[in-house]
This record gives structure tokens, C-alpha cells and sequence, in this order.
């Protein structure tokens, strides 16, 4: 593929987007990119085609019910997906095969297979994947920057908190007898106008496999030694509905590098009522030299005020540039060819060490992760 | 005006009033390093007494003694007992492990309480001996934990069981303690002094065993100690804990805690980080600790007499020393083995 030539603007299609439109919307912050087209299957529901459409009225270009089409009439080279999970990886490997570079929701798949397919599609393609995350959020930064600068020394051990704190329906035990069980994609979609739906989709799917991605990200940013085994606990603590469909809303995990570096991570969906803000989200790194305590919310200013809703964050984060910095860094990728903050790659890394641990946590033991050669 | 009686009685300054007749008398063993905080928190202890020290080495017995007003200094427990033994109703014990079940031993068969300090015992069996004897001599046992007895620890402790936050379901630590307050002068094994606190900590707010334990841990470049101990344990019905021991390199300079515990209805969070003061020199910041008091003796020490007094169960017993070095076992089979240990009924069995 060809380098972009700089400054260029880089038009792009909008591959579905049933969730919330953060992903696409993160993207077009950035002066380089330009919608130009939302697409998906004909064949999905109506209820996605309605999404779809809303979206492409709010952001003024077309939708087309046919995603070869769509790519190919409006010229995109970059393709955004915001899919239910379970075809992100399909949307995703066909874009690549269109020499498309791709922008991709999280989690990477429901299945290893597809992120091998998808990785396998983006390397033959020669085009640049990046995976949304929250690597680029101030405080992030900041702590690569220590440790980069060797502030505290060789890494010893890197530790990851990341509690949402949302609810996610009734709570457990709220279900009568005799009633069925929570129907996962009906109480997702149901949980859209929230922006609570980052699991919509057929398969169910627990914290671990939604959220895992984000505070991963971090750790392997910070120490990036691939992870070769994990022990995990999971359970369903909060929700009725992950309860009802067999998946976890509270994880915690212990991470063993290939160098012998020590990780862990907490976390959950822990519910409106357990924190003031989003949730509690912090760094723990430990070196031979020192050791940093980071909040992931810093910087942020407390506002307080008479009337004040309940559910709106009394600490507004500030000076977060998360998502421009994103996008730059997929700009960056296509102008010098070079590669982005989470390639497809590493993303594959990630969901491999989710699936690990997610199996550890129903059999007990602690488990090798299989990584890609 | 209201003349009504007030709804909070303070017990304490009914104590004051009554108790003067029935005061513990305690010998003190080995006060050690722990000599500042007995002096500090006789100024306020209702209930208790210092008659005695007893100490190997003369200089610092005799200090002690002088710092807690006591007339009674001796070398050894055995000369304390043949020649005191009447002036006394209690030891705390702070000497070095090998000696606890010795000491533990002759002491409760003179009849005296104990307060032992954590670890109980450098084996789960040992503690077994002590809680054993302790139980044929009629006397009560307390394992002093200065960890349940801290400010974070209480209030976490206190809205647990209140049910404010519902049923636990993760508990998260860091503690990671300066190599100056690590007690590994006469310890069989670093790593158990290392993580012991904490694992009682976590079947006290759990008030469980925990039924699987996995641990890993890693080391310094050139450094013969396990400077860090990570320590997995899940719980019967779903609850989890992950509890990170470190000891510091010298280079830092204060110790860290953080404990998080989240449950079903809410959480809380314990963190000296939120409990920092900013200290700005020249071109230069840094963070201050802030301290959270020096009662935590005071009230081991209150909890103890009371526990005597009432012929209850002290709230930190023997069987919690026996679960805590039990589980910190498991914690040194998983650690080599690289595989969880989970309970068996009567055991721990790697899987």
C-alpha cells in the first residue's frame, strides 16, 4: 500500500455502529478524517439498520445497506466498526481485504479465531489497524513517561484497578421465581440510551471480555513483555443479568510475564451507588528503584452545586485528549508507515489473555496464554 | 431543657469509675520496637496495667521498664513467673518466634492470659500447640493484629458489618511496607512475615477461609529476599481477594496502603494516596504522609482486658492466628509450584 501523501484527508465509511458512537465520533476530532458514508449487511436486523441510519443523519452523509458497495463508491480509506462484538472481526477483515485502514470498537472478537483471521488480514494487506482504547488519557502518559525516563527503576510489578461504577439492569437476586431469564441482547439494546451497551450482541459477555481491553492496554504499554499465564477469579456479583446469562460483572486476575514481571488486575461493573464518578481507576507500578501511584481520572476539577443531577460526575476530568491523540497516532501510522499505539497484533494479545483468564476462572487453575508466533 | 439521658453512654468512663479494682495486670515480653507504642498508649489505656518487662538484654529491659513505670524486670519468663507470678494476670508476648510456644506454653500453664503478637507461631501446627494448651489452662488467648485495630481497617471493618455495602465480593491491598518496619530480625520466613497480617485481614472482613490460594512473587535484581509476594485467594461464593506485599527498596522512603473493598451495595476505599499532604520546597514538591493516630495499641490492649474480663473470646483469637498461617502456607507451597492450592475439607492441596 502506498503512503498517504501528507495532510491528505482520509475519507471514511462508518461500518456499523449499534453501540455508543464514541469510536467514529473519537475519530472525526481529528482534521484528517472525514466521514463519508455509514454502511453494513442488509441482512441485519431492523433494529440495527435503524441505528445505523440515525447515526449517518447525525454526522450528514448516506447510508447503504451493502458495505462493498458503500467502500467502494465513496472511495473510503479508512474504515471505523462499532458493531455488536461477535462481527467486528468480520467487518474488520473485509475492510483490510478492501485496503482499507481500520479503526476498531472493543473487544477485538467473542473468538480467538477471529482475531487470528483478522490479524493474518491485516498484515497481508499492509494496512494499519488501531484498536480504540485509553492509552493517550492524561495521567496514562504520564505514567509511561516515568517509567520510560526510569524513574522507579526496572519494573518489578504493574498493577491495574478499573471499576466502572454503572449498573447494568436489575440487581442480583432480583428475579422472581418462575420469571425468565434477562435476555442479554433485549436488555442491551435496552440499555443504549444509557450508553451502557458496550456488550451488545448475540453472545453474552462478561466485564472481562467487555472492559478487560482498556486496563491491558495500559499494562502492556507500561511493561510490554507479553503475558504467559494468568489465575483468575470471576464471578456474578452485582447484576441479574450477567448472572442469568453465566458471565462475570467482577474479575480480578493475576498476570505472570515471559521476563518475570508481576501483574494484576481488578475489576468490575460495580454499580451506581459505589463511587462518585465513573469509577475507580488507578496504576500501582512498583520498580527496583520506586514506586508511582497514578489515578487515571487526574487531572479532574470537583463542581458541586445546588440541584445538581444524581447521575451526573461531581469530578470533571480535564485536559483529556484521548481521543485526538488516538487519531493522530492512526495519522501518524499511515503518513510514516509506521504502526499504532495498539495494533492488531497486540490487540490479539490482549484478547488472548482475557480468554485465558476467563477459562482459569471457571476451572481453578492457573492457565498459559497462547500467543500468535 | 432536655433531661433526657444521652442515647451514647462512654463505657470507658464508667469503667474508670468501677474497674480500678479489677485492672489486668500485664508483663510485657520483649516490648522491643513496640516500646514507643506502650508507652503512648499506657497514657490512655482504661483497664490495663504495666507491672512488668521482661527482656534478654538488661540496658534496654531496664529502659523499658523505667519509660513504663514498672518495678518488676527480669530476664526471663521463668524467673518472672517463680518470683512474681502473683503480681501478674497476663504476658504480651513480642519475642522472637522460635521462643513463642515455650513461653506461650509455661505461661499459660502458670495461668496467666496471653497477648501474642502476629504471627502466632512460625508454624500453623505451633499455633495449634499454643491455642490447645491456652484452651486446658482456662485462659484466654488474643493474637495482637495491629492491622484490624488501624483507622482504615475499623471503618471498613465497622460498615461491612453494618451492611452497608452488601455482601463482600473483591478485596484489594497494597501494602507496602519500608524495610524498617518489616519484622524480619529473628523471622524462619520472610515471606511469611511478610504477607501474614494480610491474610488474616482478609478472613476477618471475609469472615471465611478462603477456599483456593495462588501466589506468585518476584525479586530485585541482586536481592537474596522475596521483595514482592502477590497472594490470589477466592472465597466460597464468588468472593476474591488479590493482596500485594512489598518491601521497599531503601530508596524509598515510606511505606504505601491501599485497601479496597468492594461489595454488592457499595464500597470503600482506603488509600494513603487520597490521605496525602504536599509538601513544596524551593523548585522541588513532595508528598507527606499523614498518620492516622496511635491508638491502635490502646485499643488491642482495651480489647484485650475486656476480653479477659468478660471471659469472652477475644475478637482477634487464636483460631484466626491458626487460619492466617494456615492459608500463608499455602501461600509458600503455591508460590514454587506455580499452581493454586485449594482446601480440601481439612487442608490445603496444590491443584
Amino acid at each position: 500500500m502506498s503512503l498517504a501523501s501528507v495532510e491528505s484527508t482520509l475519507p471514511v465509511a462508518v461500518l456499523s455502529v449499534v453501540k455508543h458512537s464514541y469510536v467514529p465520533n473519537g475519530v472525526f476530532i481529528h482534521h484528517r478524517f472525514k466521514p463519508v458514508v455509514v454502511a453494513d449487511d442488509p441482512d441485519q436486523p431492523e433494529w440495527v439498520h435503524q441505528r445505523n441510519e440515525k447515526y449517518a443523519a447525525e454526522i450528514n452523509v448516506p447510508y447503504i445497506q451493502d458495505v462493498t458497495r458503500a467502500v467502494t463508491e465513496y472511495e473510503a480509506k479508512v474504515a471505523v466498526i462499532s458493531s455488536a462484538a461477535e462481527r467486528h472481526c468480520d467487518l474488520s477483515v473485509r475492510a483490510a481485504d478492501a485496503g482499507l485502514h481500520v479503526v476498531q470498537d472493543k473487544p477485538m472478537s467473542t473468538k480467538l479465531s477471529e482475531c487470528d483471521r483478522l490479524v493474518d488480514a491485516v498484515e497481508r494487506n499492509d494496512v494499519k489497524f488501531l484498536m480504540w482504547n485509553r492509552n493517550c488519557l492524561p495521567a496514562v502518559l504520564q505514567a509511561k513517561q516515568a517509567v520510560e525516563r526510569g524513574e522507579i527503576g526496572k519494573l518489578l510489578s504493574l498493577h491495574a484497578d478499573f471499576y466502572f461504577a454503572k449498573d447494568a439492569g436489575p440487581p442480583i437476586g432480583s428475579r422472581k421465581p418462575g420469571e425468565p431469564p434477562l435476555d442479554w441482547l433485549e436488555s442491551l439494546k435496552a440499555a443504549h440510551v444509557t450508553g451502557a451497551d458496550g456488550g451488545v450482541g448475540q453472545d453474552p459477555m462478561g466485564e472481562l471480555e467487555v472492559e478487560g481491553i482498556y486496563p491491558l492496554a495500559y499494562l502492556q504499554m507500561l511493561c510490554p513483555e507479553p503475558v504467559k499465564r494468568v489465575f483468575a477469579r470471576t464471578t456474578s456479583h452485582f447484576h441479574q443479568l450477567n448472572a442469568d446469562n453465566h458471565v462475570d460483572d467482577l474479575a480480578s486476575v493475576t498476570l505472570e510475564m515471559a521476563d518475570g514481571t508481576v501483574g494484576s488486575l481488578c475489576l468490575g461493573r460495580i454499580g451506581n451507588a459505589s463511587h462518585p464518578d465513573i469509577g475507580e481507576i488507578k496504576l500501582h507500578l512498583i520498580g527496583s528503584e520506586g514506586a508511582l501511584v497514578i489515578s487515571e481520572a487526574r487531572p479532574e476539577v470537583s463542581i458541586y452545586y445546588r440541584g445538581q443531577p444524581a447521575a451526573e460526575f461531581p469530578h470533571v476530568r480535564i485536559a483529556n485528549d484521548n481521543d485526538w491523540l488516538l487519531a493522530d497516532d492512526l495519522v501518524r501510522a499511515i503518513d510514516t508507515d509506521g504502526d499504532t499505539i495498539l495494533n492488531a497484533r497486540m490487540s490479539r494479545a490482549i484478547c488472548a489473555t482475557v480468554h485465558a483468564a476467563i477459562e482459569s476462572g471457571k476451572n481453578g487453575r492457573a492457565v498459559e496464554v497462547s500467543h500468535l508466533p | 431543657m432536655d433531661l433526657r439521658p444521652s442515647r451514647t453512654i462512654d463505657w470507658r468512663i464508667i469503667r474508670l469509675v468501677f474497674d480500678d479494682k479489677t485492672m489486668l495486670r500485664i508483663a510485657v515480653i520483649e516490648p522491643g520496637h513496640q516500646l514507643s507504642d506502650f508507652v503512648a498508649a499506657m497514657q490512655r489505656t482504661v483497664g490495663v496495667q504495666i507491672v512488668a518487662v521482661v527482656g534478654q538484654d538488661e540496658s534496654t529491659r531496664n529502659e523499658a521498664a523505667d519509660r513504663l513505670n514498672t518495678n518488676i524486670s527480669v530476664a526471663t519468663l521463668e524467673q518472672l513467673l517463680a518470683g512474681h507470678g502473683d503480681a501478674i494476670d497476663a504476658v504480651a508476648i513480642n519475642s522472637a518466634w522460635n521462643r513463642r510456644v515455650s513461653e506461650a506454653t509455661d505461661a499459660a500453664k502458670a495461668g496467666k492470659h496471653l497477648l501474642i503478637e502476629t504471627p502466632l507461631a512460625a508454624t500453623s501446627r505451633d499455633a495449634e500447640k499454643i491455642v490447645n494448651t491456652c484452651h486446658s489452662a482456662d485462659v484466654r488467648l488474643m493474637v495482637g493484629q495491629r492491622l484490624r485495630f488501624q483507622p482504615y481497617q475499623q471503618i471498613v471493618k465497622q460498615r461491612l458489618d453494618s451492611g452497608q455495602l452488601g455482601k463482600a465480593g473483591l478485596l484489594r491491598i497494597h501494602h507496602w511496607a519500608s524495610a524498617a518496619t518489616v519484622d524480619d530480625d529473628d523471622c524462619q520466613s520472610e515471606i511469611l512475615d511478610l504477607v501474614v497480617r494480610e491474610l488474616d485481614l482478609a478472613g476477618w472482613l471475609f469472615n471465611a477461609s478462603p477456599t483456593t490460594v495462588y501466589a506468585v512473587s518476584t525479586s530485585a535484581p541482586n536481592s537474596t529476599l522475596a521483595d514482592y509476594v502477590q497472594i490470589h485467594l477466592g472465597f466460597d461464593g464468588g468472593g476474591m481477594a488479590l493482596i500485594n506485599c512489598q518491601r521497599q527498596s531503601e530508596s524509598v522512603a515510606q511505606p504505601y496502603y491501599m485497601l479496597t473493598l468492594i461489595g454488592s451495595d457499595g464500597a470503600a476505599y482506603a488509600d494513603d494516596h487520597y490521605n496525602t499532604h504536599l509538601l513544596l520546597q524551593g523548585n522541588r514538591s513532595s508528598s507527606v504522609h499523614v498518620e492516622q493516630g496511635q491508638d491502635v495499641l490502646r485499643l488491642q490492649l482495651e480489647e484485650f482486658a475486656d476480653a479477659v474480663k468478660q471471659g469472652r473470646e477475644p475478637s482477634s483469637c487464636g483460631a484466626d492466628a491458626i487460619r492466617a498461617l494456615t492459608i500463608a502456607e499455602a501461600v509458600a507451597d503455591s508460590l514454587p509450584a506455580g499452581r493454586a492450592a485449594h482446601w480440601k475439607g481439612d487442608r490445603y492441596e496444590l491443584g
